[in-house]
């Protein structure tokens, strides 16, 4: 496997202004020291609750902002060599658009309803990456703009058509397609399914999978639902207030979670069936605020096994099984303590009927 | 879902027909607008011109100040000066939709353009525009109005541009608010993503679903504008002295607005006629206001 | 078991530009005292309109054309019912928020950010609990261990005791537009809000006090629903009706919702209708489960038997489109959309999307019919489709 980004210490602090002067008084540090290395053709599953920082990085790694610190190198080609890889993290919008990064790295958002613009045609929409990227001529751009859309399940009876006549489905559809128009490499999914019903969402994981066959994509699938990610996803990355604090293969992260906040989380999931119960851990209090993290370890003022050393030092993102990191000083603790308490330690088959 | 036979952009604006024309006051609005533009393209026929170099003069036999009932000649009667207070009516139509569509246009153009750069950039840019924005504030419609032409002297042509500096500034604080509402939605996101151009975002993405406020203000601002065009012509600072338009009629009429004691009424048409058109205008367009509004709140829109 | 709500035949419309979307089509749906209710089925299926129905909220384009709702505020004996379509909008608003409460998705929407928690929760006491106050004051007034400085004391007593008889007498409404004299509803507001900290301390917030002096936005989601749950609960509801009152939040503060609803079950409230599209919340928290397909129940039953034994075959595509913790291989997902509400299709309005469908699908709906063990379900083929 090779890399296709590789992003250090990224941040993002977004200043807090205040007095007359509207001199910068605080920060929210909605990023705040990033790791992560996303292989190419994978899907790496994103999660954590609202507020953590997710949707931050997202964004960050398709530049729709600019971070405020950090690397992301992008590896253009597969084969591993330095000089093919650039540092997106600076680009200017020009050159963005100029080396190509505009058309390699694509967004699908949550809600199509709002992604979509309401007063243009699905031709259009679909059309517009098209024309921006390179000049078309107008036949072949309808015949492309019918290919992606059979691509995404949807026939010539949508062509001409405003989104509002599509249900919240078929939207994501056209979300989907408008996303792929490009050949993009790598596709950031903002919960891309949150918005939509049970039995779509199925449809709309079942065609992301797809695709990503198909189009050797690269996903980075961000949801705070974790059953979904588990299904799509070949390895996971759970966040807490602007941290990674474990990074795992799905099955692994599922089988022996290692960090005390991840067992909060996979213990939270409602799970549909009626078999299992009274097994949640559940966490006190919420998140604190971006503004004034806990210092040291983020996860103490709600961490059930918190000890003296999580207030005063930082841990840092270890690999403790090959390929599965955490940032936990009682990471090896953790499964014992939780089995002490809350009496098992393994998600994977908690639902079994 | 709605019938496929026509062109979706059809049927979009039918439903928005169907939206405007629910409503009551729609229909008397339009029914209003429609005559008075028929009687403004009509004008030549229906009142031919005496004056064949300057129709908008209005003709007059005589200059006794004392008006005249209406008669066979002068149907309407005639007005302080012996203006035909009939052609007066007909032509002041061109005269009022001139001052609106103009001053609309111009103020509208200049407002959507400067709002459009100062919400969709932000910063400095947007920082020193809307302070600019703020001392235009600070000057009163009217002084300021009356300002310019004292300065470039009168006529109508410096009441429009007179209008239109003042006017614009409205437009500019409105398209800036919605802006920066849509700036942020996940559309616009995505045509950045696609690296779309800022100027393609602004004017394919964001105006197409800024402009129904603006397309409201503009109806209304088409009646006011002639209402304040009319009260600077009431006041002497507008159209020559002749000149078809129903502020300059109001004014000839000023002295016989009440008759003498044993009959106060005697010169009601000097007053009523010009008036009522000036009235029915601003109405009709403040009514398709009403409705436009009412038909393109984003609330109700999508069924 | 009793009943405790039954809906006959309702049938709600919406009358639209498109034309007259059939949003309730014949629902029957009985809700028994003492249980959890849940209610599932995706977007637009009717689950909302449902409750709105039965509460009477349906807003401008919709109207409940034709049907009945029972309501049976007795736990003992179902006969006392009232049929609360035939009711007046007096009696309604009387009823909503006392007997009947509703949560709502999004918290901030329900709460007024420029009012302050304890104002927001007192609102609930002062405006249904008045009178019993009153009466509680004036009992307190004439009892011979109260502080009060006697002149006001004795002013107040009258006062008090009038409006333990009257709550709207005209001298009331007068007293409280004089200067000085509009004050003499204090001890009203401060037994209301002392109540409003008791609700809030029962939700296990450790710092009421502060609580009711803090404005929404000081508070963070979790806990600005779990203000609209003591608003909600603030009258001791027989029935508390929440429509996705989850759904927003994230999931370590959906756990900690959904133990506070466990918990309240147990002792506050004794029913409860939960509208979700989350099956596992269903699992996790529902007793009986109803669930709903374009404007339709299609399937009621035990939660134990809805997901072990689904027969519905909407119940069981639904299930199996869920992923699970457990899933091996690919989730199979049900092909196709909803149907639009404006023209239903004809007979089940499932067999466009069903695998099973059937010639008599096509021409006609099933009935809701019960096949033992408190399981009903609306249709023909259920007996050749047990679960696989």
């Amino acid at each position: 496997m090779s890399k296709i980004l590789e992003i250090t210490d990224l941040k993002k602090h977004y200043p807090v202004t205040g007095g007359v002067l509207q001199r910068k008084i605080a920060s929210v540090k909605a990023l705040d020291g990033i790791d992560l290395n996303i292989q190419r053709g994978e899907c790496l599953g994103l999660v954590g609750e609202s507020g953590c920082g997710k949707t931050t990085t997202g964004k960050a790694l398709v530049r729709l902002h600019r971070p405020t610190e950090g690397k992301i190198y992008y590896y253009a080609s597969a084969n591993q060599q330095d000089e093919f890889k650039t540092d997106i993290a600076q680009l200017h919008e020009g050159a963005l658009k100029r080396k190509g990064i505009r058309a390699k790295f694509q967004m699908v958002f949550q809600d199509p309803t709002t992604s979509l613009n309401p007063r243009m045609l699905i031709k259009n929409i679909i059309a517009e990456p098209l024309k921006t990227q390179n000049s078309i001529s107008a036949r072949d751009l309808e015949a492309r703009v019918l290919m992606l859309l059979s691509l995404v399940g949807l026939t010539k009876d949508h062509y001409l058509r405003y989104p509002h006549e599509f249900s919240g489905g078929q939207r994501q559809r056209i979300a989907v397609a408008r996303a792929i128009a490009t050949h993009p490499d790598f596709i950031v999914l903002d919960e891309p399914t949150s918005a939509l019903d049970v039995s779509v969402q199925a449809q709309i994981l079942n065609l992301l999978m797809e695709l990503q066959q198909k189009l050797s994509l690269t996903f980075l699938f961000i949801t705070h639902h974790l059953l979904v990610v588990k299904y799509i996803s070949q390895r996971l990355a759970v966040m807490y207030l602007g941290k990674i604090v474990e990074v795992a293969p799905t099955a692994s992260l599922f089988r022996n979670p290692l960090h005390p906040y991840t067992h909060a989380l996979l213990s939270g999931i409602p799970v549909p069936d009626t078999a299992s119960k009274a097994r949640r851990i559940v966490l006190t209090g919420d998140v604190p605020s971006p503004l004034n993290p806990p210092k040291a370890c983020r996860f103490h003022t709600r961490c059930p096994f918190v000890m003296d050393i999580c207030r005063e030092k930082e841990p840092v993102l270890e690999e403790v099984i090959p390929c599965h990191m955490v940032a936990c000083h009682r990471k090896l603790e953790v499964e014992k303590l939780v089995m002490e308490t809350f009496g098992h330690t393994s998600y994977e088959h908690a639902d079994v009927l | 879902m709605a019938t496929n036979k026509f062109h979706p952009r059809w049927r979009e604006f039918k439903f928005t027909l169907h939206r405007i024309f629910r409503n009551p006051s729609a229909i008397i609005g339009f029914m209003l607008l429609f005559c008075f533009m028929a009687v403004a393209m009509l004008a030549p026929v229906i009142a031919p011109p005496k004056n064949q170099f300057n129709p908008y003069m209005m003709p007059h036999k005589g200059y006794s100040p004392t008006p005249k009932p209406p008669s066979e000649q002068n149907i309407f009667g005639t007005t302080s000066g012996q203006y035909d207070i009939f052609y007066g009516a007909v032509w002041g139509t061109r005269t009022a939709f001139k001052i609106g569509l103009f001053v609309v246009l111009i103020a509208g153009i200049v407002g959507i353009s400067l709002g459009a750069i100062a919400g969709y950039y932000g910063g400095l840019l947007d920082e020193i525009l809307m302070r600019l924005i703020d001392i235009m504030w600070a000057i009163p419609t009217l002084v300021l109005a009356m300002a310019i032409v004292v300065a470039f002297g009168r006529g109508l042509d410096k009441i429009m541009i007179a209008l239109a500096l003042v006017q614009w500034r409205w437009y500019v604080r409105v398209i800036r608010s919605e802006i920066l509402t849509l700036r942020d939605q996940d559309f616009v996101h995505a045509a950045k993503l696609m690296g779309v151009s800022d100027f393609i975002i602004i004017t394919r993405h964001i105006l197409p679903n800024a402009i129904y406020p603006v397309l409201i203000m503009a109806s209304m601002d088409m009646g006011s504008m002639v209402i304040t065009a009319a009260f600077l012509s009431f006041v002497g600072l507008g159209a020559p002295k002749g000149y078809a338009d129903w502020g300059q009629m109001v004014a000839l009429a000023r002295n016989y607005i009440v008759g003498p004691v044993d009959d106060p009424l005697r010169f009601w048409y000097t007053i009523v006629i010009p008036g009522a058109c000036i009235i029915l205008f601003v109405l009709a367009w403040n009514l398709i206001g009403d409705a436009l509004r009412d038909a393109f709140d984003p609330k109700l829109r999508r069924r | 078991m009793t009943k405790l709500v039954q809906t006959i035949d309702l049938i709600t419309n919406f009358y639209t530009y498109e034309g007259v979307v059939r949003a309730l089509d014949k629902v029957n749906l009985t809700i028994e005292h003492g249980t959890t209710f849940g209610l599932v089925g995706e977007s637009g299926c009717g689950k909302s309109v449902t409750v709105r129905s039965l509460l009477r909220i349906i807003q401008a384009p919709g109207k409940v054309e034709d049907g009945e709702v029972w309501f049976f505020q007795n736990a003992q004996q179902d006969t006392e019912g009232i049929e609360l379509l035939s009711q007046n909008e007096k009696y309604m608003q009387a009823l909503r928020g006392d007997s009947i409460s509703m949560i709502f998705q999004e918290p901030n929407a329900a709460l007024n950010p420029i009012m302050s928690i304890g104002d927001q929760v007192s609102e609930s006491f002062l405006f249904h609990r008045k009178q019993e106050m009153c009466r509680q004051i004036s009992d307190t007034l004439y009892s011979p261990d109260c502080q009060i400085f006697l002149p006001v004391k004795k002013l107040l007593q009258p006062l008090y005791r009038l409006a333990a008889k009257n709550t709207g007498a005209w001298l009331l409404k007068f007293l409280s537009r004089v200067p000085v004299f509009k004050y003499w509803d204090r001890l009203l507001k401060r037994e209301a809000l002392r109540r409003s900290v008791d609700i809030i301390a029962k939700l296990g917030i450790s710092n009421a006090e502060e609580i009711v002096k803090s404005y929404p936005h000081n508070l963070s989601g979790g806990m600005k629903q779990r203000i609209v749950i003591a608003i909600a609960l603030a009258c001791h509801p027989v029935l508390l009706i929440a429509d996705e009152a989850t759904s927003n939040l994230d999931v370590t503060i959906q756990a900690q919702i959904l133990e506070l609803l466990r918990e309240l079950r147990q002792k506050e409230i004794s029913s409860v209708l939960l509208i979700t599209h989350d099956l596992g919340v269903v699992a996790e928290t529902c007793d009986r489960v109803g669930v709903m397909y374009a404007g339709q129940l299609c399937e009621v039953a035990n939660v134990k038997d809805l997901f072990g034994n689904p027969k519905h075959p909407y119940t069981q595509a639904l299930l199996h489109s869920v992923p699970r913790l457990s899933q091996k291989g690919p989730l199979q997902s049900i092909e196709g959309s909803v149907p639009n509400l404006v023209a239903p299709p004809r007979g089940c309005r499932f067999h466009p999307r069903c695998p099973h469908c059937k010639e008599i699908c096509r021409k006609s709906f099933p009935m809701l019919v019960e096949i033992g063990n408190h399981h009903f379900v609306a249709c023909y083929l259920w007996t050749n489709l047990s679960r696989d």
